[in-house]
C-alpha cells in the first residue's frame, strides 16, 4: 500500500508533500519566479523528508510535473515496547508489525510510547513512520 | 592691452593645411552618398564618420588586393537588440570581418531574433506595468517574455547535446566552441529566418566568435536552471582556453583592424589581443561613452597607443555617436561604394 501520483508545480503548496530522490518530503517553502529572461516561470522547492529529517530542494518549471507521495495515515495500538523496536496492530485490519524506535517514530513523540496506546502512522512506499499518539485505547 | 588687437589678433595658418568646412549644396546632389562623401568638411563627428569610412576602404582595398588585415569586430548587446544585427550579419555571411567578440546578448539575441523578431517599443512606458504584460523593454525595442520561452525550448535539449559531446571528448568545450555548434544546432533546427543570423553565417564561414562572459544573460539563467534541475555540474564551459585562441589570432595576423561598436568587455578583448603584437594597425570606435570618467567604453583610441594596443602610427578614428545612426552608413559607404 502506498504508492505515488503526478501533480503539476504549480499546484504544490507548503505543508503538502513530494518526492525527491525517492524520499518522501514535506514541502517547507515555494519560491517561484514569474516568466523573465530566463524562460518560463519556475518553482525552487524546500522540503524536509518525512523519513531521515533531511532538507532537500528542487528546481522545475511550475508546469512541470512531479511525483508526489500518496499517503495513508492510519491508526495502530502499540503492542510492545523493546528497547530497539515497536510492536503496533492496525486497528482497522489487525496486522501485526514492527517499527524500528530510531528511524520510524516521530523525535517528539520518542519517550511518550507506552504499551497499550493508540498512534496515528504513516505509510507510503512501503515505509512506515509512527506520528503522533492518539491517547489510551 | 590694446582691446581691439585682444580682438582682432592676427592669425597665421603655418603648418596647418586649409581644407575648407562645408556641406553639401542640396540643388548639386543626387543621392544621398553624395552627401555622406561631403562628411568629412562638414566638422565635427560627421568628420569621423567621413574618416573612418576612408580607413575601412583602405583595410577593403588591401584585402581585395590578397593582402592580409585580419579584422575583428566588437560589438555589445544592445547592438543586436537593435536592426544593426541584420548589418553584422551582412557583413559576416560576406565574410568582412575574421574574429568577432561580444557579451551574452550579443548570442541570445541573436538566436531568438530567427525565432521571433523584437518590437519597436517606447523609452517612455509605465516599466511597472510592462513587468505585468510580461514585456521587457531594452531602451525602445520591446521584448516579450514569450520570445524568451520559447528560446528555452531549443536551449535545453542543446544543452543535452553540449554535456553529451564534452562527455564524449573527455574535455570542457571552450565559449567560442559552444557558439559554433550553437549555429549548427540553428542550421539544422531553424527555418529561412536563420539566413539573417550572425551566429548562423559565423558557423557557415567558420569565422569565431569569442564570448567570455557567455554566462551573462538569458543563456546563464537557462544553463542555472538546467543545472539546478538536473543537479549537474558537469557541463563546463571553457574561457581560458578561449584567451589563448583569441590572442594567437590577433600575433599571427600580418596586419589587423579593430571595429568596435560600443564600450566593455568587447571593446577591451579586442585591443588586448592587439597588445601582443604591438597595436592593431587600424581602429574604428563607434561609443557614445564619455573619457572624463576614466573608463575604457569612453577612452578613445590615442588612449589605447599608451598600453601599445594600438600603433602609434595606426590609422585611427572615434566616432562619438549612436551606432544605430552610423553605422549603417558606414558600412553601406565602404562595401556598396
Amino acid at each position: 500500500m502506498g504508492d505515488k501520483t503526478r501533480v503539476q508545480v504549480s499546484k504544490l503548496k507548503p505543508g503538502r508533500y513530494i518526492l525527491i530522490d525517492d524520499e518522501p518530503c514535506r514541502i517547507g517553502n515555494i519560491t517561484v519566479s514569474s516568466p523573465g529572461k530566463h524562460g518560463s516561470a519556475k518553482a525552487r522547492i524546500e522540503a524536509v523528508g518525512i523519513f531521515d529529517g533531511k532538507v532537500r530542494s528542487i528546481v522545475k518549471p511550475t508546469s512541470a510535473e512531479v511525483d508526489v507521495p500518496i499517503i495513508d495515515k492510519r491508526t495502530g495500538q502499540i503492542i510492545a515496547i523493546t528497547p530497539d523496536t515497536v510492536q503496533l496492530m492496525d486497528m482497522e485490519t489487525y496486522d501485526l508489525f514492527d517499527v524500528p524506535i530510531a528511524t520510524g517514530v516521530n523525535d517528539e513523540i520518542k519517550d511518550k510510547l507506552k504499551e497499550g496506546i493508540n498512534v496515528e502512522y504513516w505509510e507510503t512506499l512501503g515505509r512506515i513512520k509512527i506520528m503522533k499518539l492518539k491517547g489510551e485505547s | 592691452m590694446d582691446p581691439k588687437k585682444a580682438v582682432l589678433k592676427e592669425s597665421s595658418t603655418e603648418g596647418i593645411k586649409e581644407l575648407p568646412i562645408t556641406g553639401p549644396w542640396l540643388e548639386n546632389v543626387d543621392s544621398l552618398e553624395e552627401i555622406i562623401n561631403y562628411y568629412e568638411r562638414i566638422g565635427f563627428q560627421a568628420t569621423h564618420l567621413g574618416k573612418a569610412i576612408e580607413i575601412w576602404k583602405k583595410v577593403e582595398k588591401k584585402r581585395e588586393n590578397g593582402e592580409e588585415v585580419r579584422v575583428f569586430l566588437g560589438y555589445t548587446s544592445n547592438i543586436i537588440s537593435s536592426g544593426v544585427r541584420e548589418i553584422i550579419a551582412y557583413l559576416v555571411k560576406h565574410k568582412k570581418v575574421d574574429v568577432i567578440v561580444t557579451t551574452a546578448g550579443g548570442i541570445e539575441e541573436d538566436f531568438i531574433k530567427a525565432l521571433k523578431p523584437f518590437i519597436l517599443g517606447d523609452w517612455s512606458v509605465n516599466d511597472a506595468e510592462m513587468r505585468q504584460k510580461g514585456i521587457n523593454r531594452i531602451g525602445n525595442i520591446f521584448v516579450p517574455n514569450d520570445r524568451y520561452v520559447e528560446f528555452e525550448k531549443y536551449m535545453i535539449p542543446f544543452f543535452e547535446r553540449l554535456l553529451e559531446i564534452e562527455r564524449r571528448e573527455g574535455r570542457p568545450l571552450t565559449a567560442s566552441e559552444v557558439i559554433y555548434k550553437l549555429g549548427r544546432y540553428m542550421d539544422e533546427k531553424l527555418g529561412k529566418e536563420k539566413e539573417k543570423s550572425v551566429i548562423y553565417w559565423a558557423y557557415k564561414n567558420n569565422i569565431p566568435i569569442f564570448c567570455p562572459a557567455l554566462t551573462d544573460g538569458s543563456f546563464g539563467d537557462m544553463l542555472y536552471f538546467f543545472k539546478e534541475e538536473r543537479g549537474d555540474r558537469e557541463l563546463i564551459i571553457d574561457i581560458a582556453n578561449d584567451i589563448v585562441k583569441l590572442n594567437n589570432l590577433a600575433i599571427i595576423a600580418k596586419e589587423t583592424a579593430s571595429i568596435i561598436l560600443g564600450g566593455s568587455l568587447p571593446k577591451h578583448a579586442i585591443i588586448n589581443a592587439n597588445l601582443f603584437r604591438g597595436g592593431t594597425d587600424y581602429a574604428i570606435y563607434i561609443t557614445t561613452a564619455i573619457p572624463w570618467d576614466g573608463s575604457l567604453s569612453g577612452a578613445p583610441p590615442s588612449e589605447g597607443v599608451s598600453w601599445g594596443k594600438i600603433k602609434a602610427k595606426a590609422d585611427y578614428v572615434e566616432i562619438w555617436a549612436d551606432t544605430t545612426l552610423v553605422f549603417p552608413i558606414l558600412v553601406w559607404m565602404v562595401m556598396k561604394e
